[in-house]
């Protein structure tokens, strides 16, 4: 059978990787559209080779497509090359499988991994040919639903969705779309299906809620219109993971992912509960799959795609219970078909090093560690949870394995940050440095030793215990960055030193839109009018566009970013149980001041309140 | 144990580059369940052996590649298993066993065929187009533009209805691709490649004495 394309070949030949949007890849589902009543459109919205890494998708995709009167395709965001094309001959937005127009679809479904995609979802809509704002829309269009991390704070996106879904997308994707297909048998407006969807568990109707402001810019109010939807919406979690479909055959893409491997996901959540790290706190509580579970869908996975590497996903997944079980069946299984496994968030405080040794080839991969701060004040701060000692006894485990290449991340601009803490970065490398050469005698080094430093400037994100704090000016960020710089210039082992950081402009937009209201959409809308799109992209982003944008809309940084919320204020996403209080967000922010740090779950579990969602590891019955 | 498999490009993965068609097949492999040999060191990979890399956007009914596996005595029963998970477009034509002193099919390639397709009708004259002693063309080359007397690289050029069909020499220094010299036929019909809508195909590759590279130092079947 021969797919029709929704390209032609005249077009095709002329943009970049053309294999990006002619689908029909190995796993791919083709299904007959008549034998379907329900046409699902799944988004990622950046391009093909970033989307098609993404493990969240391929869960949803094969969870949908086990329905038989459901059929799940994929959308990626078109490249610059053929956006201008299909802007150009007015060519709409389609799905790989079918190569149908998104417009045709019954759902668009986009999911939200970070907040520098705001705009190519407008890309998305526009492309479909789709109105940006919910109340634009028509019955013929698709209902457009967002879901991921960001849609935690939905708010600065509200206006471009029908509803969000908060939480892990198995649990009541189903009873959405039987309500939909109810609703429309009975010839229900959208309108009527949007207000009966308000009401499953975890949907989240932007448009039936009302936010009124104070004279200086904060929320004074924020609730349901209609009677009977709910003022709060509880994110969604599974309690027992290796109950909820996998995918166990995801799509192989012919044009190479940036993750281009098997990702066996082996828990959820994360027992560690680092202030600044929202992954860490919106899933919790922490969830294991069984190792049987797990040996068995590894095995599925590598035979039905043919991978040569397996990721073990996870937050931390030094905190599997069962962690050398699974890698020594792993290393067993596959040693003649030479499947490589990648260990990508070890922690190094518990640093295996039996379990490096068999995992990862020693002469080409460098190690990485993420101590988050430079002193042990700042790390007792955002609660790491490890100590110089804990740092410098898994370095000196790596160097005497033969590891010579070391990368450190940290974070500058954190809450109460002094000027010794950012020198303290400086001094830690430095230190590392040292410890090599006094761990590995002369005769066995295999080279000099090679750090990496980097350092992102902290963001405060919604549902961490950081989320009142202010940000800091671009230059200010900029001053923290050159300090370091000068800092590692003048140590002894400074050529051994590379040191790179993040753009700081990109972090402001960043926290703009992590923490911004329902007035953020405007802006959003202005960026994307005036030619912005992938601003995920140095080549793409444009802060100046931004500042443009904000102006014009009237709104500033300085109220967004600069000043530090009080712990009364209405905050835009504090209608969302995410799981852990808001009251446990404010003890852990008073213990940061302090500097205070609080066990992990593992250790002694400090009520959270996520163990009402059941399921936990760690958490006590209640 | 050596095996050269023969396999087409069909339909839209006539849009990957090589690189892609490359992993496609490590992958073809694994999900086969064919055990590969693997090269020695610390990053071990399936020793596959590609003659003469398509360019994105032709077709193929004659690609090849030479594989090393560990039980090649059953060369059908590869055919059969790969093509169970190649997927559209890929289809397994043949396998063989190569003999022991067999070459690669990278290195043993000497002419290729292709057929050009016009889209629409179109007169061309090949036979007065091979007329002159030379025909000098432009070929874009490592180190710039060279220019190249192809008329010796012509081995047949015919026009059959809208089709085109050429066997040129190839491999190695001595290769052009058929589009270079189709839009020279173009341009001395007074028309222009870039006007003409066409799809090209490659048919087969050869050995020299233009033995079909699936022959070519190759077991036969019993
Ligand atoms: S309830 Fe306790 S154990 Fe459970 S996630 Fe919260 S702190 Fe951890």
């Amino acid at each position: 059978m021969k797919r029709k394309l929704a390209l032609p070949d005249r077009i095709l030949m002329k943009i970049e990787k053309p294999a990006r949007y002619t689908g029909g890849e190995i796993n791919s589902v083709m299904k007959d559209k008549d034998q379907i009543s329900v046409r699902f459109a799944m988004c990622f919205p950046d391009v093909y080779e970033i989307g098609m890494s993404h493990l969240g998708i391929q869960i949803l995709y094969s969870m949908l497509n086990e329905r038989e009167d459901v059929w799940c395709e994929r959308v990626y965001s078109p490249w610059m090359d053929l956006h201008r094309i299909m802007k150009e001959e007015e060519i709409l937005l389609y799905a790989l499988e079918s190569q149908d127009p998104v417009k045709a679809f019954d759902f668009l479904g986009i999911t939200l991994q970070y907040e520098m995609c705001y705009t190519n979802i407008l890309q998305i809509l526009d492309l479909s040919g789709i109105p940006f704002r919910s109340c634009e829309r028509s019955d013929q269009d698709p209902i457009v639903i967002g879901g991921g991390p960001c849609a935690y704070n939905p708010e600065p996106i509200a206006e471009f969705f029908d509803l969000f879904y908060i939480g892990e997308g198995e649990t009541v994707y189903f009873d959405l779309i039987d309500l939909y297909k109810d609703f429309r048998e009975k010839g229900k407006s959208r309108r009527e299906f949007l207000e009966a969807a308000s009401g499953i568990r975890g949907i989240y109707v932007p448009s039936l809620y009302r936010t009124e402001y104070a004279p200086d810019g904060t929320i004074s109010a924020f609730e349901p219109v209609p009677e009977g939807v709910p003022a709060r919406v509880s994110k969604q979690a599974c309690e027992n993971l290796d109950l909820v479909s996998f995918p166990d055959a995801p799509v192989i893409p012919y044009v190479q992912a940036t993750q281009d491997r098997v990702t066996l996901e082996i828990q959820r959540g994360c027992i560690r509960g680092c202030r600044f790290c929202q992954a860490g706190m919106i899933y919790r509580p922490f969830r294991t799959r069984s190792l049987e579970f797990l040996k068995q869908h590894a095995q599925y996975m590598i035979e039905n795609t043919g991978y040569e590497e397996i990721s073990l996903s996870s937050l931390s997944s030094s905190d599997y219970p069962q962690l050398l079980e699974l890698l020594d069946f792993l290393i067993e299984t596959y040693e003649d078909r030479k499947v490589n496994i990648s260990l990508p968030s070890l922690r190094i405080d518990e640093f295996p090093i039996d379990v490096m040794n068999k995992v990862q080839d020693i002469r080409k991969s460098s190690l990485t560690f993420a101590p988050e701060a430079g002193t042990q004040r700042m790390r007792d701060v955002i609660n790491k949870g490890i100590t110089e000692e804990n740092i410098f006894t898994g370095a000196a485990n790596a160097f005497s394995c033969g590891w010579n290449k070391v990368k450190l991340y940290f974070m500058l601009g954190l809450p109460t940050e002094r000027e010794e803490d950012i020198k303290g970065i400086s001094s830690l490398a430095e230190r590392i440095a040292e410890l090599y050469y006094d761990t590995v005698p002369k005769e066995q080094r295999k080279g000099k030793i090679q750090i990496t430093v980097s350092t992102s400037f902290f963001v405060p994100k919604p549902f961490t215990p950081f989320q009142w704090e202010p940000m800091l000016p671009p230059e200010q960020y900029l001053e923290k960055a050159y300090l370091l710089n000068e800092t590692i210039r003048t140590e002894l082992n400074k050529k051994s030193i590379k040191y790179n950081w993040h753009d700081a402009k990109t972090t402001i937009i960043e926290g703009l839109l992590a923490r911004g209201d329902r007035r953020i959409s405007r802006v959003i809308e202005k960026v994307y009018e005036d030619g912005g799109v992938f601003d995920a992209w140095t080549e793409y982003f444009d802060y100046d566009r931004w500042i443009r944008a904000l102006e014009a809309s009237g709104l500033s940084l300085s109220f967004y970013l600069y000043r530090r919320r009080s712990l009364d204020e209405i905050l835009p996403w504090d209608f969302i149980d995410a799981g852990p209080s808001k009251s446990f967000m404010v003890r852990e922010y008073k213990r940061a001041l302090e500097e205070k740090i609080t066990p992990n779950c593992k250790a002694a579990c400090c009520g959270c309140g996520a163990a009402a969602y059941k399921g936990g590891e760690y958490c006590p019955c209640e | 144990m050596r095996v050269r498999i023969k396999f087409t490009r069909n339909g839209f993965v006539k849009y990957l580059g090589h690189l892609d068609i490359m992993r496609t097949f490590q992958r073809c492999f694994n999900r086969a369940q064919i055990r590969m040999i693997y090269s020695e060191g610390f990053n071990p990979h399936q020793k596959l052996q590609f003659a003469l890399p398509l360019g994105v956007g032709v077709l193929s009914r004659g690609e090849y590649l030479d594989a090393e596996v560990e039980d090649g005595q059953d060369p059908s029963g590869i055919r059969e298993s790969l093509n169970r998970v190649s997927g559209d477009g890929f289809e397994i034509l043949d396998v063989r066993i190569l003999e022991e002193q067999a070459g690669n099919a990278m290195a043993s390639v000497r002419f290729a065929s292709y057929e050009i397709e016009f889209k629409t009708p179109i007169s061309l004259d090949p036979v007065r187009y091979l007329e002159p002693e030379q025909i000098l063309l432009q070929k874009k080359t490592k180190t710039g533009i060279r220019e190249v007397d192809v008329k010796q690289l012509i081995r047949k050029m015919e026009m059959n209805g809208r089709i085109l069909s050429m066997t040129l020499g190839s491999g190695g220094e001595n290769s052009i691709k058929p589009e270079l010299i189709a839009a020279d036929l173009l341009r001395q019909s007074g028309l222009s490649a870039e006007a003409t809508e066409m799809e090209v195909t490659r048919c087969d590759l050869y050995a020299e004495g233009m033995i079909p590279l699936i022959e070519y130092q190759t077991k036969t079947h019993e």
